[in-house]
């Protein structure tokens, strides 16, 4: 069986056989590329009007079609497509009748893996090449039909640059050739994957849960390995955890989809980007050439009698049941873990024993294919229950050490840190590794003051100094060791060693990538001024905008040189947040104004904006009405207003020599009693203040809320329960009062609800 | 000609085939028994070339058979539990031998079908187990290959298929010198069909003879004496393989030329002596417990 002539009589006779998979391919492929091209761009035409915007629209959803949608829809084809030909196209060597035929009539083993190959590929290739083609020949029929209609339509000079930038005809041609090597690339991917565990195995049992041990374990015993270190390591930072990628490559299941992803994700980052998906897409041809290579082999040298049985290949098998088992230890710890509500270490070591010895025996059972194997490798079994329970108890309780490594001193080269909290920029920052990211633009070299903040993060676990009117804080840290080398960590900050994290945030390293805002950033297109619900809109192209934007950035830098520390403590009242944004939404700032900051005050003093600047008169306000929440009348009898009004507020009760202070006697006289306010089935208790010299009191107190009033380590949270009604029309803005900072006399005063 | 040396063949720790050595020679029926688990299916499977032995050759018209399609052309296996295409009909079937096979002779195979009684056009699944069995034959017989190896075939054919497919198998050896190669359990039905056996025991062929010349050389002589005596001269002067007997009748198997045993027993003088031919399955009785081997035991 050596001549051409036999060898296509050969495919034409095995294709015969697979016409139902091949129906299937023609079907799928008919429905995911000309009948998803129609839907998609025949609904937006016949009902948009006939303009330069909606034509161009049109053309977008075509060019969108053959770089983006056929990527989805073509996508779920190929792959499914690749694992049903895979595992049916050599279905033969599963049964042990057809393997005596098939090996024992004249045709050389090679030929027939080429024939069986080659009409699995052609299954799914011809039929979706030709519907490319003919979406292909749909589309830039189209595409020729909008240009005509666009040339009756008189255009401006804009709609004339925004007609040039139409896709032609050689770029629909070029996106349709690199999606169809995208999914060809997939496709081999899934297709060898499945071919090698068809060959590999007796039976199509084992032959599936290869193709999927080998598909997605990898990158599935990585992403336990993550959630165990998010799980235990308090510093651990998720997105900087390296390798994903590489693991991704050594699971060709998620990395065929990966890489239709990255076509899809080259198109959607615009033109010039497919540079990002030709590397992952040639070496995940390299991977599928790879392991359609080893494919091959382990046909060539697949022993006839392996049909019928399961997966006796021990170098595959073993390692793959410790791989299975090991996954499914760890799941069950963290379930268990997570579920149980006491002495959750045991639940986890209960999970993992559980889940780990139970897919390792259910693997015995469906490697060996006899129920009676589940016990056959009771020393392997032991082996990896223990190594589970050995790498729960590791992270469990850091024997690694990771939480608390600091690197020798002379080690290090410098470090950056970034909290959102200390920032007035806003932006969306998905990748730490970029260098767009904030951690990346901060090199704070000053070792001294380094190596004191990672000894006092490293050393402590801030449980002893923490208080409970503070929160916690991440500061998310960089070091870079001498050598390159660098790791991220989240570092808490607590109120008690807050000191050690201020030197660094208050570096000018990281206050000039963080707070400064240049000379050069005239970008910005409009301010916004919060005080509280009252909002001021000025847009930047106004003289008046744009002299107030020159002079609250000049005093706002102004007060950054002058006490840096201002910024990162924020003490005192928060008189308004200024807000400028430009057109696109990454370049945002939010500027919080304290009433320690003089400069950038009277800058909005001298430019009109005094009532942002200064707290509210007490003259201006009828009443300030400090609330304890809406409660519900069962919960109501449940609860002492005076506790929840403390808990609600942070006002602790206080001490006296005979211990503490009865209630009724420390209660001061008090004209406002407090009532209530029913709001449907709930009512809201509100203690009333009308009385001037408290309201004065309480001025003095009250914060006006930005939109982003933020607590953390350095500055008190705020309770945002307060609300305070002018005298004019009796309108009402919600303001904040600091955690804890609330006479207790009006906590009292609750006790008579 | 096929000539296996010393191969050997283990499933785990089973050993099936254990350092067998055969030859089969062209143009004769050679019949291949042994128990179930004999290692007959294993061996068959090594001559055809699905599986590949571990140790030993197998050399067929003196070339290695596993993976050589040159060598495959002139070998059609028919197994014990062959297989035909789901919801196929024969002509299906054919179509893939007649790809796989440049000698098939279609002309030949619808000749056979229509002398058989099988429809072309019939789903093979409505077929019975004979038909089945007569359409591998049919298709083997058909396929042109010298070497016919057929695991279990006879099992499901009636007395009367069996004697057509006999007479087809002469008509083969005569006209292109097929060599049909026969493995079975059921040592009956090979008894009319070979010429040449070999017994196969615990993965090893216990031994390799000429049907008839088994026969010539060992007789069953039935007889009844009057005393002691003449049952010492029978030892002494006769190759006696076995003796039995109920109360005076004995029964002894001896070897020699059937002439020279009458000429002694006519000097003897018995009360009555009959000389009986043996069956194969009693050949084989007597030639294995020779060497050594409890074959009824093994056989029955």
């Amino acid at each position: 069986m050596t001549s051409k002539h036999c060898f296509f009589r050969l495919m034409r006779e095995d294709l015969r056989h697979k016409i139902w998979v091949l129906v299937l391919s023609v079907l799928g492929n008919m429905l995911a590329v000309p009948v998803c091209y129609l839907i998609s761009t025949g609904q937006g035409s016949r009902m948009m009007r006939v303009t330069v915007q909606s034509l161009t629209v049109q053309t977008r959803s075509v060019a969108e079609f053959f770089s983006y949608s056929v990527i989805i829809s073509g996508g779920i084809i190929a792959v499914c497509g690749a694992l049903i030909v895979g595992l049916s196209g050599f279905r033969y060597v599963f049964h042990r009748n057809m393997v005596d035929t098939y090996h024992s009539i004249p045709v050389r083993r090679r030929t027939l893996f080429l024939v069986n190959w080659l009409n699995g590929f052609f299954i799914w290739f011809i039929p979706f090449l030709f519907c490319l083609g003919l979406t292909l020949f749909l589309g830039l029929g189209r595409l020729m039909g909008l240009r005509n209609r666009l040339g009756g339509l008189v255009m401006n000079g804009e709609e004339r640059f925004i007609v040039s930038l139409w896709p032609a005809g050689g770029d629909l041609i070029v996106s349709a050739l690199i999606t169809l090597l995208g999914l060809t690339v997939a496709f081999l991917l899934v297709y060898h994957l499945a071919l090698l565990a068809v060959m590999l195995c007796g039976n199509i049992l084992n032959a599936m849960v290869t193709t999927t041990s080998l598909g997605v374990g990898a990158i599935t015993v990585y992403f336990l390995f993550r959630l165990f270190c998010e799980q235990y390591f308090d510093t651990f930072v998720s997105d900087a955890a390296t390798g994903y990628r590489g693991v991704s490559y050594a699971s060709p299941l998620v990395s065929a989809i990966m890489l239709l992803y990255r076509r899809a994700a080259a198109f959607e980052a615009g033109a010039g980007n497919e540079i990002f998906f030709w590397g992952p897409c040639l070496i995940n041809l390299l991977i599928a050439l790879a392991l359609g290579g080893l494919a091959f082999l382990a046909y060539q040298k697949r022993p006839s009698e392996l049909a019928e049985q399961g997966l006796k290949c021990r170098p595959v098998r073993l390692p793959m049941q410790v791989m299975v088992s090991l996954a499914a230890g760890m799941s069950g710890w963290l379930l268990f873990y997570a579920i149980g509500d006491s002495a959750r270490l045991v639940w986890g070591i209960f999970g993992a024993v559980l889940a780990g010895s139970v897919s390792f025996c259910v693997m015995d059972i469906i490697f060996h294919m006899d129920f009676k194997a589940f016990s056959a490798h009771k020393i392997l079994l032991g082996l990896t229950v223990a190594a589970q329970i050995f790498l729960g108890l590791l992270f469990y309780h850091d024997w690694t050490g990771y939480d608390s490594y600091l690197p020798d001193r002379e080690k290090i080269e410098e470090v950056a840190v970034f909290d959102h909290i200390h920032c007035n920029k806003y932006g969306s920052y998905y990748d730490i590794k970029d260098e767009m990211h904030p951690i990346n633009k901060v090199h704070i070299r000053d070792i001294d003051a380094v190596y004191t903040f990672l000894q006092s993060v490293t050393s402590s676990d801030g449980s002893d100094t923490e208080d409970q009117l503070y929160e916690t804080e991440r500061i998310l840290t960089k070091v870079t060791l001498k050598g390159g080398r660098n790791y991220y960590k989240y570092y808490s900050i607590s109120h008690g060693n807050k000191e050690a994290a201020c030197a660094l945030l208050s570096s000018p390293e990281y206050l000039d990538a963080n707070f400064r805002i240049g000379r050069g950033e005239g970008r910005y297109a409009m301010i916004h001024l919060y005080q509280g619900d009252t909002v001021k809109e000025l847009r930047v192209e106004t003289p008046e905008g744009r002299e107030l934007l020159e002079a609250v950035c000049e005093a706002y830098n102004q007060d950054l040189e002058e006490k840096p520390e201002n910024f990162i403590h924020r003490e005192g009242r928060l008189f308004c947040s200024i807000s400028l944004s430009g057109e696109n939404s990454d370049n945002r700032r939010y500027l919080e104004v304290y009433e320690g900051m003089e400069h950038t005050v009277e800058a909005l003093q001298q430019h009109g904006y005094a009532e942002f600047a200064e707290p509210i008169k007490t003259e201006e306000v009828s009443e300030i009405q400090l609330s304890l929440g809406y409660r519900y009348a069962d919960a109501e009898k449940s609860g002492d207003p005076v506790e929840i009004a403390r808990d609600l507020y942070g006002v602790r009760q206080k001490e006296s020599a005979d211990g503490f202070e009865n209630r009724a006697e420390s209660a001061e006289t008090y004209s406002d009693l407090p009532m209530t306010k029913s709001v449907n089935t709930a009512e809201e208790y509100v203690l009333c203040i009308t009385d001037e010299a408290e309201i004065r009191e309480l001025l003095e107190l009250i914060s006006y809320n930005s939109g982003r009033s933020r607590g953390g380590a350095f500055r008190l949270n705020s309770v945002d329960q307060v609300t305070i009604v002018l005298k004019d029309d009796r309108k009402e803005l919600n303001v904040n009062i600091p955690y804890g900072a609330l006479p207790e006399k009006y906590i009292l005063r609750f006790g008579d609800l | 000609m096929i000539e296996v040396t010393k191969i050997s063949k283990s499933f785990d720790d089973i050993k099936a085939i254990d350092n067998v050595n055969a030859r089969i020679e062209e143009g004769h029926v050679f019949g291949l028994i042994g128990t179930n688990g004999a290692g007959k299916s294993t061996f068959m499977r090594m001559l055809s070339g699905v599986l590949k032995p571990e140790a030993g050759e197998i050399l067929i018209d003196g070339e290695p058979v596993y993976d050589n399609p040159a060598i495959k052309e002139k070998i059609f296996y028919i197994s014990d539990d062959q297989y035909f295409f789901k919801s196929g009909t024969p002509g299906d079937m054919v179509k893939l031998y007649r790809t796989c096979y440049p000698a098939f002779d279609r002309e030949k195979w619808k000749d056979l079908m229509g002398k058989f009684g099988l429809e072309k056009s019939r789903k093979i699944n409505t077929f019975s187990k004979g038909m089945k069995k007569q359409l591998s034959v049919i298709c083997g017989i058909c396929s042109g290959a010298k070497y016919l190896l057929c695991d279990e075939t006879f099992d499901g054919l009636d007395p009367v298929m069996r004697q057509a497919v006999k007479g087809l198998f002469v008509r083969e050896i005569d006209e292109r010198g097929l060599t049909p190669v026969i493995a079975s359990h059921n040592l009956r039905e090979l008894e009319d069909i070979c010429e040449f056996v070999g017994l196969l025991h615990r993965g090893g062929i216990l031994l390799e003879k000429d049907i008839d010349d088994m026969k010539l050389n060992i007789h069953k002589l039935q007889c009844v004496i009057r005393e002691e005596e003449m049952l010492q001269k029978i030892r002494r002067s006769l190759d006696v393989v076995t003796i039995d007997n109920r109360g005076s009748l004995y029964m002894v198997t001896v070897r020699g030329e059937k002439d020279g045993i009458i000429e002694f027993m006519e000097l003897l003088n018995p009360v009555f002596y009959e000389l009986l031919p043996l069956s194969l399955e009693e050949i084989f009785i007597s030639e294995t417990e020779v060497k050594g081997y409890d074959v009824k035991a093994l056989l029955f």
